[in-house]
Formats: structure tokens, C-alpha cells, sequence
């Protein structure tokens, strides 16, 4: 150890607080000699922005979003499956992120919406998706949003017999004939079988819901769907679903003359995230985009279409694409020593905003200049909950009251699943192009959070 | 003369004294009209009535004429042929030389009758044999056979000769005597070297062709040039003999068969005095047998000529028309309207053999293989948006990002070749021995053939003799044969050999993302990518089944705009060929356009200049089956579609001389809700600043075109959709 690295005061302690000493074990070596360098790196800069400047303009803590890294990731997704398929779109799925400006970025990427309740597609259509853009799934559909959708063009994935039974009531009462997806499910080696959402292929039942709809004739069946589960490490489930699905395509053009227009295989692929039970860091773990592509690739080829018919191949990819374009700058509050020696670090941000904490050990690093020894560390969060931990084991730097931390790789779901518990919840801001940068939400105040209460007159 | 058959319905049924009537009529007089290369009855009139200024010898001409028709009638030769013309010219020409040659004797009828009647089998026969053998036309062939043989037969007879000098009518004192000869020499193409019928020949001439008009200057211009170089004047009538050949060796070569253009014009000249060098050189040998050279240079050099520029590697400058249209203007038309904007590789378009994104490594005339006999191909790599073409340090072939890409037909047609034993090369050791690698070739058309090379071993997806559809799956992009790391080959080439010399061609309707494209995408019709650019084929949207519904039989009626609001109903027809045309019901108007999966390209249009028709075809002029609104295009127009009837005129006579006088428009599309507004403005501007032309039309989902707005040169056309309902209420 060189001699620096044992003074633990730093230089910027406004008072020396006496603290008793504590036995801290050297952590030598990490994982292994190839894992992750012991020396952890700070993070000063956000796609070319300083951190000290976006806290400085919006305020702690923020999630910070870059426009670079969305349109990049974006891009490989869809020119690596442009190479191997004839038609491709993605659809943006709004769960994982519906913030207005975010879904902007990839309309104007040429997105399609994918949305799964009847508040994503009032805000998909706010944001200029033409209605026949949108793609309708998820297991909750009312009448009412029906009524507007299906004259409108919006294709739905219809999720059970109920559903395609009340869509071919209104179908008949409007006098349309609407352009409809079935979303099936089915077991594929590496995913956990998600039997809950649509109709099951291996059964029977997808064959069945097929040829009822078509019997029905009240609507058109242009798109199959299907989505496995979510965070799949694994390539080949992917494979084994492009094949399933095309297999089950090319028996429906023999069989029943269905000529499809679109294949949607859904989303679930893994960001660079590691999940808590995970081995290997996610940076090592996660799949290349490319390699999921080229199994949904080699699986397709089983297609009997000629390319002039090909169906078109969308993809609702969410966390892959958004994950890693978001950061969380968070600001100490204070430091602690624990009863078994680990330092405590408060934080201003928790699992209110990283929702995603409960699942995932996420990569943090401190946003400036460090000294001292790495010790083992717990994160806590701001509430005056139990449950608020945001890293329940890391060797980290020493840190200082009103140092900053980056949580990198928490773009997908956080903005969406995120609580308005105990704090408001902060600003978001999005980097541009050449460094432009600015605010996508703002911060919440109370006027904000008490225009839905009402105090009834008796009180 | 005699340019090709078009064929005529035949009108009711044949008890029919109408149709009879209308035969005899249509076949007489285009008889007269192909001398000139002309089919149309207007102008056959014309000249029929030219000859009747000599009344003697025009009543034989016409007499010839009607016995040639009665003859292909009696021997059953094909009545498409004989009412188009292509069966009586030559006989006309025969009546036409006998009565002018011969006094009025029964020797000479005799001769005269079966020469016609001689000149009617000798035309079918060589009609046939001279198209399956050569595929040229039979031209004045059957006339100078028959007529060096009724001339012949007559010394025998001893049929008494008319004088020279009996059908001439002397020129007025004040006219020059370049005209004079000039006008005899037209006139002289009817046995009737007067300055009268030859003013009748040229006002026929003008109303034919402007064109061809403004040719026969160059060719009678020429013809004075050589005539007074000749120091052996046979007798008084080489000017007009070289007169009449050079005047339609002129218009033969600048106009019929030669797209009109300057390269043209050169040719005409070259092969006008190639027609001298014939003449001059003939004369001699025929005087001794005293026979008339008549125009047997003409069909010696064109037939030679024809048939030399047939096997030219390329065919431009001047590009050949094939078969030629009916004017020398329509020849010109069809060329901007086709060839001049599809490129080279006309007949086959041929699309990006892969999907995606690829960016072109090496153009024509590369700097790495892509030389001498083998310049015109590309090479295709993928690269990242930093440019590079692989991950890490690119040692590996799984490094490259186009390795085991699929690789697709990039048209229709069926397998020559398809071997993939060969391995892939590590990275920088190119296998110089099997230099072409695994590879597939592909038979598009006759002389169009395709080859994808370097593919990856064991993958090709498809057998010899198996026919496939643009689009399919040939193999994957490997490392095979001369490639020092995976990349794809493509060449056109016109045999089947592989590594046969490489032909020039261009992609079609692709995408290019270059250096020169910055920011937005400019989709191009017919482009040869060059090293740097991106490119990929154009991903149609299905929305355009619906938006521009364009297909056979769809029927539309739209109301113009403004104090006329009359309304029109157009169609879209089939024509017997199989191509589709946009038709006006109400005014006689006619647009030809293509549509495929991608793109949609209107060609020519036709008649009334009011009717929408002309409207649409320039708003649509091109439509690409891809919804992007940064989508930019442009296509090329005839400025002569927009001008008036007497400036279009002079445009066509000084076309020979004229550079191409296309107008080009930059399109783009906007998408607006369910509706799609394509827009066109050219890029050249009148005197305020404003495009010369511009146009608007909006597409909707439901309802297909709802709107046409087009602007140019001042006149204005708005016309809005009417429903079906409301246009018959």
C-alpha cells in the first residue's frame, strides 16, 4: 500500500469528526487477475457533459439520459437484423420508458409504439404516432379504448379468446374489418415457459384461436407475436423461438392461405446490467446485440415465404436499447459505521428511484476524484425504510458529505416504475448532440403531487 | 423505309365493306408514307397527292399501290403487314419507276403488272428471311431486285423508253439552285424529280417529323458537297440520286434508328458520306451494265451500318432504338422517357445483391481488381458508423461483419453456376489460384448475366437450372478464391463464363448514403455505386397497396379546380404487351408506367395535353414504396411535354444539335397522418425565382390519390378526387 492510501481523512472534510478506528481488511485480490481491475475508475463526465454542471442545472438526483447511446444501440439492433431480413421494425415498447422526449428519439428513428395499456397509447398518440403505428398488446384492454383503437388502425394483439370475441362484436357493429396480431406463448430451452400471456402453440390452442378467428371473419389476421421472458441470456431460446414461430407461419400459408405481414418475436434481451444471482459481471455475461440477432436470423431461414412476401420482423427490444443510455447521479448525505465495520453510505436517491435495486447489483462509481483505500461499503437510499439499500455489498472508495455517484446502465423500467414515496421524484435530462443538454421531466413539487387530493367538506 | 410492322387491329369483321374500305385505304396510303419512314395515313395522303401533280404517272403509282393490295390479298399474306404498308412499298416504287421509265405500251404494262405483283412476294420473303436471319428490315431491297429485273427484261422487249426529261417540270427563275435540286431530289424519290412534288414531299416530311425534316437538310447539304467534288458526272441525275440517299440515310441513321442526338447527327454524317463513297463507287460498275444506281447505296450502307453498330459492347452515343418507333421524335420521347433515365442495364433492374446496409469497397475502374476486361463490378463490405469494417483487430474472419451475411438474387432469373467447395482464405492470404472463389451466376436476359463471388464453402442455397425471384437466398458472404478478407464480389457480365469480361450496368432504385448524400437519404433509379457510398435496396412499405392503388382496372375521377371544374375519369388498362397504362376516358390522353414491389416509374405519356393524365404522370413520376420522410429523389422530364405546339416544333428541329433538354425534379415525401404528400419542384427557375415546374399530389390510405396539384411554366392544374358515388349522382 503506498503511503497515501492510509490517510482516510480527505482533504476536503470541513471539520475533522473523530471516528474510533476500524480494522479494515485489505481487498487484494477481486474475482480473479482478468475480472475487474481493483481500481475502480470515476466517472466526471456523462457523454462529454461534467456531472458537477448537470447537478449544477437540474438538481440531485437526476437521471441523465444520453441521445448518443440510444440512437447508437438502436441503430445496431436494426441494421444488424436489416442485414439478415428482408423487412425489419422496431417498435418501441413504452413500458420501459414512456417519457415523451425518450420515445421521440426513436419515432424519429423510425419506431414503431408498442404499448400495453390504454394510458401508453393516449400518450403514444399525444406524441404523433399515426394510430396504425401502434402496436396494442399486454393482457388489459377495455371496451372503451377498443372502440377507438380498432376504427383507428391500431393493430391489437389479441391475448385470449375473450379478447378476440369482443373485438369481433365491435369489428361487426362498426362495420371494419380490423388488422389483428395473435400473441402466442410457447417453450423454448432457456427461458422459463411465460405461459400467462396469449395462446399457447405447443397445445394446440394457438392452431385453435387461428382458425376461429379466421372462421369469424370478421377480422384479419396479419401478425403473429410472441415474447419469451425477459433479461434472456441465452441465445439459442431466441433461435428455437424464430424457429417455432416460423414454422408455425409457414403451416398456416399451406394450410390456410394466411399470408402474414409482420413476425414480432418481442423483446427480453439483456443489458449490461448483472443480475444479483448472476455469476459473471454483466459487461462479460450479457450477449452482443449481434449474437441475438443471428440466432432470430437462423431460426427465420425455416420460413417458406417468397422474399417479395416476407413478412416483416419487429422486435419490442426495450431494456436493450434504453438501459444503457441512462445514468442516476445520486449525493452522498452521510457516512456511518456500521456495528460489523462496513461503512454505511446515505444517499439521497433509493429504491423509490431505482426500482430495479431490488434485482440488480448495478454498477456505480464515484463522479469525482478519490482517495484512500476501497472498503467494504452498504448504499443506503433516503427513506426511513428498511428495505432501502441500493448495493448491499460493495468495495468502494472512501466517499465525503456531498460527493456524487453515477449508476450507470439504469435507463429501462426506472423512469417508469419509479415511486413518489416519502420524496419527490427528481428531474430527468437528456445530452444531445455536441453536448447540448436539457431537461425532459422536472422535478416534482407539491403542487404537483396535491392537485389530485381533495380534503371532504366534513373534515 | 419500311421500319417495322405495327400491328393494326383488324378492324370488324371481314364480310364488312367498312373494314374493306379502311384496309384498302390505310394500306394504300402508308404504302406511300413508309418511303419517308413514316406510318402515319396524313402523311401517305400527302405525298399521294404530291405525285398526282405529274397525273400520269401518280395514277400508276396509285394503281401499284391498289394490284399490291389485291395481290397480298389473293395470296393470303398477312393483312396486319400489308394495311401497315410493309407489303406495298415497294411495289408502289415499281409502278411508280416503270411509268416513269417506260412509254404507255402493253409490253410495258405487262412488265409493270408482274413487277408489282413480283415486288409483293420478294417484300413478304424478305421481310421474313432477312428478319429471322439478321432481324433487319427487308428496307428497298425487293424494289431494286425487281426493278433491275423489269429494267433488264425491258432491253430484251424492247420497250420503248420515255424521255429523261418528261416528268420534269422546270424550278421557277428566282428559286436558288441548292433548293431546286434539293426539292428534285425529294421528288425524285417518287420517279418525279420536280421541284412541285418535291415541296409536297417536304411539307409531308415536316408534318412527319421535324426532326427527320431538319436531317434531310444535312443529307441534301451533304449530297451538293460531294456532288460537286465528282469530276465524273455520269449524267444529269447524280445530284439527285445522291440527294435522295443522302437525305434518307440522314434521317435513317439520325433518326430511326439512332435515338436523336448529337452522337447521332455524327453518325448520319459519317455514314451519309460512307453512302457517297457506295454511290461514287458503284456508278462506274453500273454504267456498264446501264443500270440505274436508283438507291442501292443507301441499302447497301444502311444494312452494313445496322448491323456493325449492332455489335457494339455498349449501346450508347448514339444509343440504337429497338424496334424504332413511329417518328424520330416518338424514338426521342421514348429515350428520355426510358433508357435515359433506367441507365444502361435497361432491360434487367437489377437491385443490391444483399440486405441492408453494405458499403461499396471497390467501384468500376478500382483500384485494387477491378481493371481492364473486369472493371465494371463491385465490392460489398459492411462497415460500423466509425467506418470500420470489423470488430477488434480484425484477424479473424468472424471479425467482418458482412462474414456469413446472406447473400440474395439481386433479379429475377435462374441458376447457371453455383459452387461453394472452395474454403475461405485467412485474413490476407487470398487464394490467387481459384481467384473467383465459390460463387453463383445467375441468366437474367439474353447478354445479362450475374455473378456473386467469394461466397462462404457449403453455402450455397441454390442448384444449377433452378429459376429464382429477386431476393432470394444464393449463399453467404465468406473469404473464398482471390479475397484477402470477406467481402462480396458483383458484376454484370454478358455470357455465362465466370470471369467473363464484365459489362457497364448500374443497381437499380437503391438507397445511396455517401459522402455526396449527407444527412438525408437519396434514393436513385439507376446509379453505379461508387467506392465509399452505402447503399441498400429500398424497404417497401405494404401501406402503398393502399395508397396508390394504381393497379389494373382501378378507376378514378377527379374534379379539376377553378371556372372549367369539368370533371375526368380516368383508368388503369392493361395493354396487350402487359404493360400498364393510365388512361383518360374523357380526353384522350394515355400514360405508360411500370409497377413492382418497390417503386413505381411512369414512362412516356400520350394526347391531350388538358387531360390529368399529364398531371399525374408528373407527380408520380417515380414513387419509391418507402415511407421516410427524408427520402429525396429526383427524375428527368422533357422539357418538350410542358412547351407549346409551335415551340415544340422548333425543339425538334434543332434536336439533332441540341443537348438534352430534360428538366430535373427533386422529389420528396411527406407523411401526414394517414395521408402521404409527395412533392416535385425542378431545379431549374423561371425569371421570379420559382421552379419551372413544380408539383403536389396527396395519397390516402383509404382513398388512394385525393389530390394533384401541378404547376409549369405558368399553367396551373388543381384537381381533387371525386368519389364514384358523387361523380355518378
Amino acid at each position: 500500500m503506498s503511503e497515501h492510501d492510509m490517510k482516510t481523512p480527505g482533504p476536503r472534510a470541513a471539520r475533522p469528526i473523530y471516528e474510533r478506528p476500524t480494522i479494515v481488511r485489505h481487498q487484494l485480490g477481486m474475482m480473479n487477475k482478468f475480472a475487474r481491475a481493483q481500481a475502480i475508475e470515476p466517472m466526471t463526465r456523462i457523454d462529454g457533459v461534467a456531472v458537477a454542471e448537470l447537478v449544477a442545472a437540474y438538481g440531485s438526483p437526476l437521471f441523465v439520459f444520453s441521445e448518443a447511446e440510444i440512437v447508437r444501440r438502436y441503430r445496431e439492433l436494426h441494421d444488424y437484423l436489416a442485414l439478415r431480413h428482408p423487412r425489419v421494425r422496431l417498435a418501441w415498447s413504452y413500458k420501459t420508458n414512456y417519457l415523451d422526449a425518450i420515445c421521440r428519439i426513436f419515432q424519429r428513428e423510425g419506431a414503431l409504439a408498442e404499448v400495453v395499456s390504454e394510458f401508453e397509447y393516449d400518450k403514444a398518440l399525444r406524441l404523433g404516432f399515426r394510430p396504425d403505428e401502434i402496436h396494442f398488446n399486454g393482457p388489459d384492454k377495455s371496451e372503451e379504448v377498443l372502440l377507438r383503437a380498432l376504427p383507428a388502425g391500431t393493430i391489437i394483439h389479441i391475448d385470449n379468446f375473450d379478447e378476440l370475441a369482443a373485438i369481433e362484436a365491435i369489428a361487426r357493429r362498426l362495420k371494419i374489418r380490423p388488422r389483428v396480431a395473435l400473441r402466442l406463448n410457447l417453450s423454448v430451452t432457456g427461458a422459463t415457459p411465460w405461459s400467462r400471456f396469449g395462446f399457447n402453440l405447443e397445445s394446440g390452442q394457438a392452431r385453435d384461436a387461428v382458425r376461429r378467428l379466421l372462421a369469424g371473419g370478421a377480422l384479419e389476421l396479419c401478425g403473429l407475436h410472441a415474447h419469451i421472458g425477459t433479461f434472456i441470456l441465452e441465445v439459442g431460446a431466441y433461435r428455437e423461438l424464430a424457429e417455432k414461430i416460423a414454422g408455425f407461419a409457414n403451416e398456416l400459408r399451406a394450410e390456410l392461405g394466411v399470408i402474414l405481414e409482420f413476425l414480432d418475436l418481442g423483446g427480453g434481451f439483456a443489458s449490461h446490467n448483472t443480475l444479483k444471482a448472476q455469476y459473471l459481471p454483466g459487461e462479460q455475461a450479457t450477449p452482443s446485440l449481434a449474437r441475438y440477432v443471428e440466432a432470430i436470423a437462423e431460426g427465420l431461414a425455416a420460413l417458406q415465404y417468397p422474399p417479395a412476401e416476407a413478412p416483416t420482423l419487429i422486435l419490442e427490444a426495450g431494456r436493450a436499447l434504453v438501459d444503457d443510455a441512462g445514468s442516476l447521479i445520486a449525493t452522498v448525505r452521510a457516512n456511518k459505521r456500521l456495528p460489523d465495520g462496513r461503512r454505511g453510505v446515505v444517499l439521497d436517491a433509493g429504491v423509490n428511484l431505482l426500482f430495479t435495486a431490488f434485482w440488480y447489483n448495478h454498477d456505480v462509481v464515484p463522479a469525482q476524484a478519490f482517495h484512500g483505500m476501497p472498503e467494504p461499503t452498504v448504499l443506503y437510499g433516503p427513506l426511513c425504510m428498511n428495505i432501502d439499500v441500493l448495493r448491499e455489498h460493495l468495495v468502494f472508495p472512501p466517499l465525503e458529505v456531498g460527493d456524487r455517484l453515477v449508476f450507470r446502465n439504469v435507463g429501462a423500467y426506472n423512469v417508469t416504475q419509479w415511486l413518489q414515496f416519502i420524496t419527490y421524484r427528481p428531474a430527468v435530462a437528456l445530452i444531445g448532440r455536441g453536448g447540448q443538454h436539457g431537461e425532459i421531466r422536472r422535478r416534482e413539487d407539491l403542487d404537483a403531487l396535491v392537485r389530485y387530493e381533495a380534503i371532504p367538506a366534513w373534515l | 423505309m419500311a421500319v417495322s410492322a405495327e400491328v393494326a387491329p383488324t378492324g370488324a369483321g371481314p364480310g364488312s365493306l367498312r373494314a374493306g374500305a379502311a384496309f384498302v385505304v390505310d394500306g394504300v396510303l402508308r404504302s406511300y408514307a413508309q418511303i419517308v419512314f413514316a406510318r402515319s395515313r396524313r402523311v401517305g395522303l400527302l405525298l399521294l397527292l404530291g405525285t398526282l401533280l405529274a397525273p400520269a404517272a401518280g395514277i400508276h403509282g396509285v394503281g401499284a399501290a391498289l394490284l399490291a393490295l389485291g395481290v397480298a390479298r389473293i395470296f393470303r399474306l398477312s393483312p396486319e403487314l400489308a394495311r401497315s404498308g410493309l407489303l406495298g412499298y415497294s411495289s408502289l416504287l415499281v409502278g411508280l419507276g416503270a411509268a416513269a421509265l417506260f412509254q404507255p405500251t402493253v409490253d410495258a404494262y405487262a412488265l409493270g403488272v408482274l413487277g408489282v405483283a413480283t415486288a409483293v412476294l420478294m417484300t413478304a420473303a424478305l421481310h421474313a428471311a432477312m428478319g429471322a436471319y439478321f432481324n433487319l428490315p427487308p428496307l428497298t431491297l425487293p424494289f431494286l431486285f425487281v426493278f433491275y429485273l423489269v429494267v433488264g427484261a425491258s432491253r430484251v422487249l424492247d420497250v420503248p423508253l420515255e424521255a429523261l426529261t418528261h416528268a420534269r417540270a422546270p424550278a421557277p427563275g428566282w428559286m436558288p439552285g441548292w433548293l431546286s435540286v434539293y426539292l428534285e431530289s425529294l421528288g425524285a424519290l417518287f420517279f418525279l424529280p420536280r421541284f412541285d412534288v418535291g415541296a409536297a414531299v417536304l411539307v409531308a416530311l415536316a408534318l412527319h417529323s421535324r426532326i427527320a425534316l431538319a436531317l434531310s437538310w444535312v443529307g441534301a447539304a451533304l449530297a451538293s458537297l460531294v456532288a460537286g467534288r465528282a469530276v465524273l458526272v455520269l449524267d444529269g441525275t447524280l445530284p439527285f440520286v445522291l440527294g435522295y440517299n443522302f437525305v434518307l440515310m440522314a434521317i435513317a441513321v439520325g433518326g430511326v434508328w439512332f435515338v436523336p442526338s448529337r452522337a447521332a447527327l455524327a453518325l448520319a454524317i459519317g455514314a451519309t458520306l460512307v453512302c457517297g463513297m457506295v454511290a461514287v463507287g458503284l456508278a462506274p460498275l453500273m454504267t456498264i451494265q446501264a443500270l440505274p444506281l436508283l438507291i442501292l447505296p443507301f441499302n447497301l450502307t444502311i444494312i452494313l451500318l445496322l448491323y456493325a453498330m449492332r455489335l457494339r459492347i455498349g449501346d450508347a452515343a448514339p444509343a440504337a432504338v429497338d424496334p424504332p418507333g413511329a417518328t424520330p421524335e416518338e424514338n426521342l420521347s421514348w429515350h428520355r422517357a426510358r433508357a435515359g433515365r433506367l441507365g444502361a442495364s435497361l432491360q434487367v433492374a437489377v437491385r443490391a445483391p444483399f440486405l441492408g446496409r453494405w458499403r461499396c469497397t471497390q467501384g468500376f475502374d478500382g483500384r485494387y481488381t477491378h481493371q481492364r476486361e473486369w472493371r465494371h463490378a463491385w465490392d460489398f463490405e459492411v462497415a460500423d458508423p466509425e467506418g470500420r469494417t470489423f470488430r477488434g483487430d480484425g484477424a479473424a474472419l468472424t471479425d467482418y461483419y458482412c462474414y456469413r451475411l446472406p447473400v440474395v438474387a439481386p433479379a429475377d432469373g435462374s441458376v447457371v453456376a453455383a459452387v461453394d467447395h472452395l474454403p475461405d482464405c485467412p485474413i490476407g492470404q487470398p487464394d490467387l489460384k481459384d481467384n473467383w472463389g465459390n460463387h453463383v451466376v445467375l441468366y437474367h436476359a439474353p447478354g445479362v448475366y450475374s455473378l456473386v463471388c467469394h461466397l462462404a464453402p457449403g453455402s450455397a442455397a441454390v442448384r444449377p437450372g433452378q429459376p429464382v425471384r429477386r431476393g432470394d437466398r444464393l449463399g453467404l458472404c465468406g473469404a473464398s478464391g482471390r479475397a484477402p478478407m470477406p467481402h462480396l464480389h458483383f458484376q454484370l457480365q454478358a455470357s455465362p463464363q465466370v470471369g467473363a469480361p464484365t459489362i457497364a450496368g448500374e443497381l437499380h432504385d437503391v438507397i445511396i448514403e455517401g459522402a455526396e448524400a449527407q444527412g438525408s437519404r437519396r434514393w436513385r433509379g439507376a446509379v453505379s455505386p461508387r467506392e465509399g457510398e452505402v447503399v441498400r435496396n429500398l424497404e417497401p412499405a405494404r401501406a402503398f397497396a393502399r395508397l396508390l392503388p394504381l393497379t389494373p382496372g382501378a378507376a378514378l375521377a377527379l374534379r379539376a379546380e377553378g371556372a372549367g371544374g369539368a370533371e375526368e375519369a380516368l383508368t388503369v388498362e392493361v395493354e396487350l404487351g402487359g404493360g400498364l397504362v393510365l388512361r383518360s376516358l374523357d380526353r384522350g390522353a394515355r400514360a405508360r408506367f411500370i409497377r413492382e414491389e418497390d417503386r413505381l416509374v411512369f414512362f412516356e405519356a400520350r394526347g391531350a395535353r388538358s387531360s390529368l393524365v399529364w398531371a399525374l404522370r408528373l407527380a408520380l413520376l417515380r414513387v419509391p414504396f418507402e415511407l421516410a420522410d427524408d427520402l429525396r429523389w429526383s427524375d428527368r422530364v422533357d422539357r418538350r411535354d410542358f412547351a407549346p405546339r409551335w415551340r415544340q416544333a422548333l425543339l425538334d428541329l434543332t434536336a439533332p444539335i441540341r443537348g438534352d433538354g430534360m428538366l430535373v425534379i427533386d422529389y420528396c415525401m411527406r407523411r401526414e397522418g394517414r395521408a402521404l404528400t409527395i412533392c416535385g419542384a425542378s431545379r431549374a427557375r423561371g425569371r421570379g425565382g420559382a421552379p419551372l415546374v413544380e408539383s403536389l399530389v396527396r395519397l390516402g390510405e383509404e382513398r388512394g390519390i385525393e389530390r394533384v396539384e401541378v404547376r409549369a411554366f405558368g399553367r396551373e392544374v388543381k384537381a381533387t378526387r371525386v368519389d364514384t358515388a358523387e361523380a355518378a349522382a
